[in-house]
């Protein structure tokens, strides 16, 4: 009956060393098994017994363990109730005391008494422990049971200590029939005692052998040793002659050695105690219950309806899982039909079938194997059940045993994980990133399948790669660099890294990979999971923006563009870098891309347009437009102090209260066009004063040209008329006039060529001392000058002059020509030339105390051919001629003058050392 | 054509020019005076009576007057400026007779009202003519103001 319900407690005893041990332990048994065989064949005589060993072994391995061994086990009675454990600490106190009384006392009159105590105290514990097993055996402790009560142990164990007594006295008094003759050996009643006492300890030891064979508890398995030592120790003296012989010591060491067995079962027990969690006591108790007990108690414990049913259908075990689960108590279950109680209609048939087959052949499908299927509870709801049938034979005929475990909550875990695994594979089937995972080898373990996007493998090509053939030869060493390094880490944080794939096609595809290392408990690296992404197009973006952000930089390097920001409320303006370099420094000389307005316009406005760059700011600030912007063009001063232009540009950006929160634009250097504009406008000026130079001149050259023409024409039709009539009178003023007029064109060619060669054919410019020129043109005109009477004053002191030598003296001749000829009637004629520093610039003049000229012919007598007296000599280009060298030289030349109060001609020169006189004087004087 | 005696002021800086436009004038009017100034400055003093001809009397005052624009000292532009801009000078007719054809000159000439602009033209036959046509229109053909004597 027992054999379906085998019951195996775990006492954690499956160490491999212990399991060794166990095995070594029978070893011994053999041993002086074999060694007492030979002993009784060889029959020496030879005696070993000095005086305190034998008393001094007896009480430890005889009397001392045993003793110890009986106070666990009363107390396991005592926790338990069960006799049987009495029994044994009983016959454990009655062997100790023996032992020890055998040991002590003397052995005067031959060991007799000793041999007679203990061997009646081997009898008696004999008979105390095959009780005790044959308890056991037949049933042992039935459930629970009343504890047991100290003073039955203390009373028992004090019987046994008083039956001790009295036996040693009546041993003394001889009262008891001798059981050794020393030299002649066991009497019959010993060898009568002892041997009853050596087979009752065998049968124990086999009984608790038999029961370590279904418990496999190993304080049964070294107790029943432990017994079997005994017996076999018991069974050696029973052909020792002597005390102190061989065979006498071979079987003392046997029982020795049972004690030491005695100490083991107790560890292990103590240890299986220590395993479980319960006092040793209560340990020694369980070792001691009934396999019946065990299993009901297993039965009522579980947590699965076990319910057992005959052939027939009838209930016939019912635990308390089953009424908790089907809501049935014991009374209304048992001996009520199983397939009307729990079993749906559905399932009815099929169940009354396999009950059916059952009963007559003890076999069912249901059996060996796990049945899902419904069940039925009291109030009618239908449960998911797992559903295992085992099968024994009675004699009642067969009786099926069901073990039934609600499965709700574990198909309701199942249900809400297949719900979560499908809505995992919703996303990992729809996410555009790819998810995967590999082991350390780099093969891929899964992947979802948007790796097809990414890589044009499939899952299942994937699965087949190893990652290093999916990426370029840089990326893997660089990805491998960084698998190595985590592994070494401490921390097991993500990592992010961008690596390049080579996808099917052989095209390649940038992708930024998360990935994280899978560790066990051990913190030992397993694998790696991670998140793929492609950012090809981020990527290409990136560059896009890169590139067009290079472009940019380089169009605002190239086109002195600087961009700038204006904080209205924290008064703050942000420049860029592309900004400082216009001004000529860097932002770590500014020290920060951020200024107060102030500071900017103390750094970089030219003070002059301060003013306007802060009305413009206010303006800005003050506007109600919120598209407005403005250009402005002002002056800046460059980090090297140089003065320049910026054309500003700016927009507003206003909040939604209206305020303008920010301005925004960008600052162009315009320095060089500026200047270029300057330098055009310049030379437009010029072009026209040519042009309207040019256009006089011609005109009046025409004009010029023209007059003698009319008279040329005029005359010589003329002449023919008087010749005709003979008039000769008038044919010599008409021929005169003819002669002028002709005299006079050879004049106006002459200067007009004189005029074109000024200015289009110069001698290279050299540094003279203006002195030197004076003194050149005062000896061209010595003769005139010394004719005329004037008196020609020189300063002492003139610069050094950058210039065409030739035609400056020219100049200087015709200037004091002029004056001479303009002298009038002058009694003291007087002509000055001298120069003039002021303004940093060198005036040169030449003065005379002549007729002087009215204001309107100031500018007259530059002009070509203009003439103030007609009839004075020349052309009237001379004038002309000094203006146009001197504007060749850039300078400037203007007349001062009232009619009467004489002349002054101004002109001004390229001098050396610009600005001040003092350095070029010293070269005139330093002259020769 | 009229007894009365007629008075073309000739203002020419060009003794050549002077000489042959008096040849001319004398050859086709009887009875014509013709005083020559040289510059601008002696027409303007000429015409207002003032420097050397303070003494001259009203009846002096031409009827017409050939103009050169290039002249010392006052331009011919100026004096025509003076000579329309003066209340009692404006009706005389003022004939600009110069060798410049520069528009600039016409424009400016006719812009100080003068009252005709002629080129001096090359050839005595043609300048003999021109002058003629001149002297027929301005003292034949044209009705001056208050021309009752």
């Amino acid at each position: 009956m027992e054999k379906n319900y085998d019951v195996k407690i775990s006492e954690g005893t499956s160490r491999s060393g212990l399991h060794v041990l166990r095995r070594l332990g029978v070893l011994p048994f053999f041993v002086f098994v074999a060694l007492i065989a030979i002993l009784v064949r060889m029959d020496l005589r030879a005696v070993f017994e000095p005086p305190l060993l034998l008393p001094l072994l007896n009480t430890v391995f005889l009397s001392a363990i045993p003793f110890a061994v009986a106070y666990y086990l009363a107390r396991g009675y005592v926790r338990s109730g069960s006799f049987n454990l009495l029994l044994l600490g009983c016959g454990m106190m009655i062997l100790g005391t023996g032992a020890f009384l055998a040991g002590w006392l003397p052995a005067s009159d031959g060991p007799n008494v000793n041999v007679t105590l203990y061997n009646v105290a081997a009898l008696l514990g004999a008979v105390f422990h095959v009780t005790s097993a044959i308890i056991t055996s037949a049933g042992g402790i039935s459930g629970e049971e009343p504890r047991g009560s100290n003073v039955k142990a203390i009373l028992a164990y004090l019987g046994v200590l008083v039956f001790a007594a009295l036996l040693t006295i009546a041993s003394l008094q001889g009262a008891l029939p001798p059981f050794f003759i020393q030299g002649v050996g066991s009497t019959v009643v010993r060898q009568a005692v002892l041997g009853i006492a050596t087979a009752l300890f065998a049968y124990s030891s086999l009984l608790f052998m038999v029961r370590y064979a279904r418990t496999k508890s190993d304080f049964l398995y070294w107790y029943s040793l432990a017994l079997a030592l005994l017996a076999v120790g018991l069974f050696a003296v029973l052909f020792q002659k002597t005390v102190g012989s061989p065979i006498g010591w071979a079987g003392r060491s046997a029982q020795y050695l049972g004690g030491i067995y005695f100490l083991i079962a107790a560890l292990t027990a103590a240890r299986s105690a220590r395993v479980r969690g319960m006092p040793l006591d209560k340990a020694l108790a369980e070792f001691f219950r009934t396999a019946e007990a065990q299993y009901e108690a297993l039965v009522e414990t579980s947590s699965d309806a076990i319910i057992s049913v005959h052939q027939k259908g009838r209930i016939l075990l019912w635990n308390a899982a089953a009424v908790k689960i089907f809501g049935y108590t014991r009374d209304e279950a048992l001996d009520s039909s199983l397939i009307d109680l729990i079993i749906p209609e559905k399932y009815a048939d099929r169940m009354r079938e396999e009950l059916e087959k059952l009963a007559t052949t003890g076999k069912s499908s249901l059996i060996g194997r796990a049945t899902e299927l419904e069940a039925k509870r009291r109030d009618g709801e239908l449960f998911p059940a797992e559903l295992s049938v085992s099968a024994r034979k009675t004699v009642d005929g067969w009786v099926g045993t069901i073990i039934i475990r609600d499965i709700t909550e574990r198909k309701r875990a199942e249900e809400a994980l297949r719900e979560s695994e499908k809505k995992l594979r919703l996303v990992t089937d729809q996410v555009t990133d790819v998810i995967w995972s590999m082991d350390l080898q780099g093969n891929f373990t899964f992947v979802t399948p948007s790796v097809e996007r990414i890589t044009g493998y499939t899952v299942d090509e994937v699965l087949s790669l190893n990652f290093s053939q999916l990426i370029t030869p840089e990326s893997f060493k660089t990805t491998m660099a960084l698998i190595n390094q985590r592994m070494k880490a401490e921390t097991r944080e993500p990592v992010t890294v961008e690596i390049e794939q080579i996808r099917k096609d052989g095209s390649r595809a940038w992708c930024e990979v998360r990935a994280i290392l899978v560790v066990d408990q051990n913190n030992r690296p397993t694998g790696i999971v991670g998140v793929t992404r492609d950012i090809t197009e981020r990527k290409q973006a990136e560059d896009a923006l890169r590139t067009s952000e290079a472009q940019l930089s380089n169009a605002m390097k190239i086109a002195q563009l600087g961009y700038w920001e204006y904080d209205v409320a924290n008064d703050l303006f942000t420049f860029n870098d592309h900004f400082y370099a216009i001004f000529r420094t860097s932002v770590e000389q500014v020290g920060g891309y951020t200024m107060s307005s102030a500071r900017y316009a103390q750094l970089f406005v030219h003070p002059d347009d301060v003013a306007v760059v802060g009305i413009e700011i206010r303006k800005a600030i003050e506007t109600t437009d919120p598209l407005y912007s403005r250009q402005l063009e002002h002056r800046i001063i460059y980090a090297d102090g140089e003065i320049g232009y910026i054309a500003v540009r700016f927009f507003i950006v206003k909040d939604n209260q209206g305020r303008t929160v920010k301005t925004y634009g960008a600052n162009q250097d315009i320095t060089d066009r500026k200047r270029l504009a300057d330098e055009r406008e310049r030379y437009l000026k010029e072009l026209e004063q040519r042009n309207a130079e040019m256009e006089r001149f011609v005109y009046t050259i025409s004009h010029e040209l023209r007059t003698p023409l009319v008279t040329l024409q005029g005359y010589s039709d003329l002449v023919q008329r008087d010749l005709e009539r003979n008039d000769k009178t008038r044919v010599t003023t008409d021929l005169t006039f003819i002669q002028n007029a002709v005299t006079s064109m050879g004049q106006l060619l002459e200067d007009t060529l004189e005029l074109s060669r000024t200015g289009r054919v110069m001698n290279p410019p050299v540094d003279v001392p203006f002195g030197a020129l004076i003194r050149d043109a005062l000896a061209q005109l010595a003769e005139l000058i010394k004719w005329s009477g004037a008196k020609v004053l020189m300063a002492e002191d003139f610069p050094t002059v950058h210039v065409d030598r030739t035609r400056l003296v020219e100049v200087l001749v015709n200037l004091i020509e002029n004056s001479i000829k303009f002298m009038g009637d002058q009694p003291k004629p007087k002509i000055e030339i001298g120069c003039r520093t002021a303004d940093n610039e060198t005036v040169f003049f030449v003065k005379d105390n002549g007729i002087g000229l009215e204001k309107s012919q100031h500018e007259k007598i530059f002009q070509l051919f203009y003439k103030v007296d007609k009839k004075s000599k020349g052309s009237g280009a001379g004038l002309a001629i000094v203006k146009r060298i001197i504007e060749v030289h850039n300078g400037r030349i203007w007349v001062e003058s009232e009619a009467g109060k004489g002349c002054t001609v101004w002109f001004t020169l390229p001098v050396l050392g610009r600005g001040t006189s003092e350095p070029a004087q010293e070269a005139v004087r330093g002259a020769p | 054509m009229k007894k009365t005696a007629r008075t073309i002021l000739l203002i020419e800086d060009d003794e050549a020019h002077a000489t042959l436009i008096t040849r001319i004038l004398e050859e086709i009017c009887a009875d014509v005076e013709i005083p020559v100034v040289n510059d601008g400055q002696e027409a303007l003093e000429y015409l207002c009576q003032q420097g050397k001809y303070a003494a001259q009397e009203m009846s002096t005052r031409p009827d017409l007057v050939l103009l050169d624009l290039r002249l010392p000292r006052v331009d011919g532009q100026e004096v025509l400026k003076a000579i329309k801009q003066s209340e009692t000078l404006k009706v005389i007719p003022v004939v600009v007779l110069t060798s410049s054809e520069s528009e600039n000159d016409v424009i400016t000439a006719y812009r100080n009202h003068a009252n005709s602009y002629l080129v001096k033209p090359l050839g005595f036959g043609e300048f003999s003519a021109l002058i003629r046509t001149v002297s027929s229109y301005w003292f034949v053909q044209n009705r001056p103001p208050g021309n009752e004597k």
